[in-house]
Parts: structure tokens; C-alpha cells; sequence
């Protein structure tokens, strides 16, 4: 019988690597050519359009609204991985093995995000640069927007992991993402500014990912100091990312009752 | 696959497994004053409304989804623009959840068919395939209609009426609207039926398809090359209409539509005869 060694320190690097790998081939069903091509390129890219040509026919023109709608690409890609990424368990019928696996299911949560924050990454990238093609315009750098586009996919992991603890709970796997998908929309500061927001959701926007990232995009069009917004925007997600710690855990906890009383 | 040439009784291929007694091949028995193949699209006309009038997503595409993007626009207006609901914008924003529910909707249903192995007995009935991707297409249209007076109410609570709100275009814009979005999407209802379905595969739809229809902004705010393929879109017309065109708009919008579903009728006719000749498998 063999006796489990501790991995040496790159070799669990590299088993996490792995393990995040395997989990996007098997879990995360829009990995084939169309559904990725779709999922994660076309669809940002005809919603920046759309949104971007709003702010210009309303005279506020193509700059933060282009920047927004590519952060929104970005983050939208790691809402659904995320949830994709656990709730796929209960539609391929492996829910109830995965759960009385001994594996950390917060760790395991964590480590099945690494791909869909690339992801994000790629298709927020994608999306401004087609963006800026189609209106002529490059409204920051390059390298600039791509930290910013980095601050914002990190912070909505941590969002993210709370919504795989809602994936884990509820039946619908897609009820999650698609709310989360509208509330960022509405209260991320990205497709509608902070001072258009009515008073009372002022401090519920100041708390969800992407806002101070949008606070750090007014600061740079202005010519501003821009630093301390992402400070505060990794504080945000890092309180997410606690806050998803805490509901996985219970989430998961409850998932295993209700599978063991045979109500799920 | 070669028709049945009796076909008596045949499931109508929507999914209920029931039948309608469409009647044979050589001669089609008719019930009731109506044709097999009239038959068949009602009843999957009344399937689909049946089966997924009240679904979740559909009240969540319908509803949800618009209000928040009227909001979007709302925000985004700038003085000199009305900040009461606007028939455009009410139409355009009911556009949205339209798009969203017709392309749920229509997958759903079809890979539904595929599912319950009730497309070969759809095959075998007088009036094949198509009166069942119409009827089915029907349906998902008069279903996304509920999307006008269900979003104008909101935004009418949350925004109040413009007073020069024209009750005449908002109607009869947003029923064209409903349509014509569903024959544009018809074309994905054969590519479901044809190919083999890939997870995820009709997610940029909405994206793209709602940007060339000009439903929150018009044509003309659009990038120039986007500009040009929302030409080919009856929707862009329709909305074209709606903020004050002339009929020629909706003259346009009116054969687009036409245009479409035709398209979608030779579209499913070829793909029968292709069923036929090469026994492709359906319920693949």
C-alpha cells in the first residue's frame, strides 16, 4: 500500500494548474469552437457596440463607455465560468460524488476560477480592441487598460465565488449568473455612472466589483491620479472574496444535507 | 428516410406525443374544416404557448432583461432628450427581451424535438417539417409580444409617459417587431434541426443580432459598417419606423420579414430532403 507524500512545492503548483485545466475541459461546456466564439466574443463585442453607440448618440461620447462595456465583457466571462464551473456538477449527475470527495471545496472553487479570470481577461481584451477598431478610437493605452481590465476580472472572482455557492444551491444553474449579470450592469458604475444612480444605490454600487475600477477609468480620462481607486476596488474583492469563502462553505454543507436526505 | 405512406395518426412532432390525426400521405383527411398541415401549426402553435408560457426564463427574457436595459438608456439620456419612456424606447427595450426569449425559446423547443424523437414522425405527416418549425416559431413570437405591455408598464412606473408617446407606432411597431425578430431567429431553428448542437453556440446572438436591429439606438448612431449589415435586418426598420420614418420603413420591414421566413421554409424544405435521401439522423 502506498502512503501519500507531500507534493514538493512546485509539483502543487502544478497539480492546482492541472486541476483548474481539467476542470474547464470537463465542466465548462462552452469550451468547443461555436459555443466559445459565441459565448465569449460576439456576444460582448455586439453589447459594447450597442452600448458604446448609446453614449455617442446621446453626445457623451464613445471613450468610458467603450472602456465599460470591455470591463463588463471581462467580468461577465468570469460570472458564468465561475458558475458554470460548480453548477455543471449537478448537470452531469457528479454533485453528490464531488461533495463527499475530501477535496477543499472552497480551495477547489478558487482553483476552478484560474482559467475563466484568463478567460475574462482575453475576452475583455478582445472586445475593446474590436471596439476600438470599429470606432477609430483608442481612448487609454493598451497596457493601461489591460491592468485595469486585471484589477477588474480579479476582484469579480471574488464576486463570482459567491455565485457558485448560489449554483451550488439552486437547481437552475443559469438564475444566478443572469441576475448578477444585470446587477452589474446597472450598479457596477460601468454602463451607468455612479451620479445617475438614484441616492439610495450609491452605496450598494460603491460595494460591487468594477465600480472603483470605473472610478480609476473617470480618473484617467480626466488626467487624475488614478491609484487609490484600484487599492480600494482589490479591497472590494477581496471582502467578496471572503464573504464567497464563508457562503461555499455553508453552501456546501447544505448541498451535502440535501443530497443526503434525497431532496436534490 | 422515405415518408410514410400512410402517416395516419402521427405524432405532430411537437412534443406531446398525442397526435393530431393529420391524415395520409395520398390523401389527407381533413378535421374539422382544416387542412393536416394547417393542424399541425396550430397545434404547435398552442404547444409552445402551453409548454413555455410560463417558464422562468421566459418571464426573466421578457421582463427582466428589457427593464434593465431601458435603464441603461434612461441613465444615459442627456438633456435635450425626453427622461420619460419614449415610445422607442419602450419598443426598443421590449425589443430586447423579444430577441432574448424568441432564441431561448425556439432552442429549447427544438432541441426538444431532437430530444422526444418526434421529428421522423413530423417527416412522415402531410405537411412535414415546416407547419411544425412555424407553428413552433408562432408561438415564441405571440409568447414575446407579452414583452410590450409587460415592459411598458414598468418603465411607465419607473420613468412616467412621454406625452407625445404614440400608442398607434407602439402597437403596431411592437407586434411587427415580435415578428420580425422570429423570422430572423428561424433561421437558427433550422441550424438546430441541422446540426449537431453546440453548448453555448447561441449566446452571441443576442449580442449581435441586437446591435443590428437598432433597437436602443438608431441605425444612424451605429459604427458606419455595422450601420450597413443592419440594413439587411428587418428589425432596424421596424425601429426606423417607430421613430418617425416614413411607411416605406415599414413597407421594408414588412417584406424583411417576409423575405425571412421564406428563407426559413426552403431552409427546412431542403433539409427534409436531405432527411430523406441521405436518412440523416434528426435526433442526432
Amino acid at each position: 500500500m502506498r502512503t501519500p507524500t507531500p507534493a514538493p512545492q512546485g509539483g502543487a503548483l502544478r497539480a492546482a494548474l492541472r486541476g483548474a485545466a481539467l476542470s474547464y475541459r470537463a465542466l465548462f461546456t462552452w469550451f468547443n469552437p461555436l459555443g466559445y466564439l459565441s459565448s465569449r466574443i460576439v456576444r460582448p463585442i455586439g453589447m459594447a457596440i450597442a452600448f458604446t453607440s448609446l453614449a455617442t448618440h446621446y453626445g457623451a461620447g464613445a471613450d468610458r463607455m467603450m472602456i465599460a462595456s470591455s470591463l463588463l465583457a471581462g467580468a461577465g466571462a468570469v460570472v458564468y465560468g465561475m458558475a458554470l464551473s460548480i453548477g455543471n456538477e449537478r448537470s452531469f449527475n457528479t454533485l453528490g460524488a464531488w461533495l463527499a470527495s475530501p477535496q477543499n471545496k472552497v480551495a477547489a472553487a478558487g482553483q476552478r476560477a484560474l482559467p475563466h479570470i484568463v478567460d475574462g481577461f482575453v475576452g475583455g481584451l478582445c472586445t475593446y480592441l474590436v471596439c476600438a477598431l470599429l470606432y477609430m478610437t483608442l481612448p487609454i493605452g493598451v497596457p493601461q487598460y489591460a491592468l485595469l481590465l486585471a484589477v477588474g476580472v480579479l476582484t469579480t472572482a471574488g464576486f463570482g465565488l459567491t455565485l457558485s455557492a448560489v449554483a451550488l444551491l439552486l437547481e437552475d444553474l443559469f438564475v444566478g449568473p443572469n441576475m448578477a449579470e444585470l446587477v452589474l450592469m446597472v450598479l457596477s458604475g460601468t454602463l451607468v455612472p455612479q451620479d445617475r444612480l438614484p441616492a439610495f444605490l450609491v452605496p450598494l454600487s460603491r460595494a460591487m466589483p468594477l465600480s472603483h475600477v470605473m472610478e480609476a477609468v473617470d480618473g484617467l480620462l480626466a488626467g487624475r491620479p488614478h491609484g487609490t481607486p484600484l487599492l480600494v476596488e482589490l479591497a472590494v474583492g477581496g471582502a467578496w472574496a471572503l464573504a464567497g469563502v464563508l457562503f461555499v462553505h455553508l453552501a456546501a454543507r447544505r448541498a451535502t444535507t440535501r443530497l443526503a436526505l434525497g431532496t436534490s | 428516410m422515405t415518408p410514410s405512406p400512410t402517416g395516419t395518426g402521427t405524432g405532430t412532432g411537437t412534443g406531446t406525443g398525442t397526435g393530431t390525426g393529420t391524415g395520409t400521405a395520398a390523401a389527407p383527411r381533413r378535421r374539422g374544416g382544416r387542412s393536416g398541415t394547417g393542424a399541425t401549426f396550430v397545434r404547435a402553435v398552442t404547444d409552445q404557448l402551453r409548454m413555455h408560457a410560463t417558464s422562468p426564463m421566459a418571464i426573466f427574457s421578457t421582463l427582466a432583461m428589457p427593464c434593465v436595459f431601458a435603464f441603461v438608456v434612461h441613465a444615459n439620456a442627456t438633456d435635450g432628450f425626453s427622461r420619460h419612456t419614449t415610445d422607442d424606447m419602450a419598443v426598443g427595450s421590449a425589443g430586447i427581451g423579444m430577441l432574448d426569449s424568441i432564441i431561448v425559446l425556439l432552442l429549447f423547443s427544438m432541441l426538444g424535438e431532437k430530444q422526444w424523437r418526434t421529428l421522423h414522425a413530423a417527416l412522415g405527416s402531410p405537411g412535414g417539417l415546416v407547419p411544425v418549425v412555424l407553428g413552433r416559431l408562432t408561438g415564441t413570437a405571440l409568447q414575446s409580444v407579452t414583452a410590450l405591455p409587460g415592459t411598458l408598464i414598468v418603465l411607465g412606473l419607473l420613468f412616467g409617459i412621454d406625452g407625445g408617446f404614440d400608442w398607434g407606432r407602439w402597437l403596431v411597431g411592437g407586434v411587427l417587431l415580435a415578428f420580425a425578430t422570429a423570422s430572423v431567429i428561424g433561421l437558427l431553428g433550422f441550424a438546430v434541426l441541422r446540426f449537431p448542437f453546440s453548448a453555448g453556440m447561441t449566446n452571441g446572438l443576442t449580442g449581435l443580432v441586437m446591435a443590428l436591429s437598432a433597437l436602443i439606438v438608431p441605425q444612424s448612431a451605429l459604427p458606419a459598417p455595422v450601420q450597413k449589415l443592419a440594413l439587411i435586418l428587418p428589425q432596424s426598420h421596424v425601429m426606423a419606423w417607430i421613430r418617425g420614418a416614413g411607411p416605406e420603413q415599414l413597407l421594408a420591414a414588412v417584406a424583411l420579414t417576409g423575405f425571412f421566413c421564406a428563407l426559413v421554409v426552403v431552409a427546412v424544405q431542403r433539409l427534409e430532403t436531405t432527411v430523406r435521401r441521405n436518412a440523416l439522423p434528426l435526433e442526432a
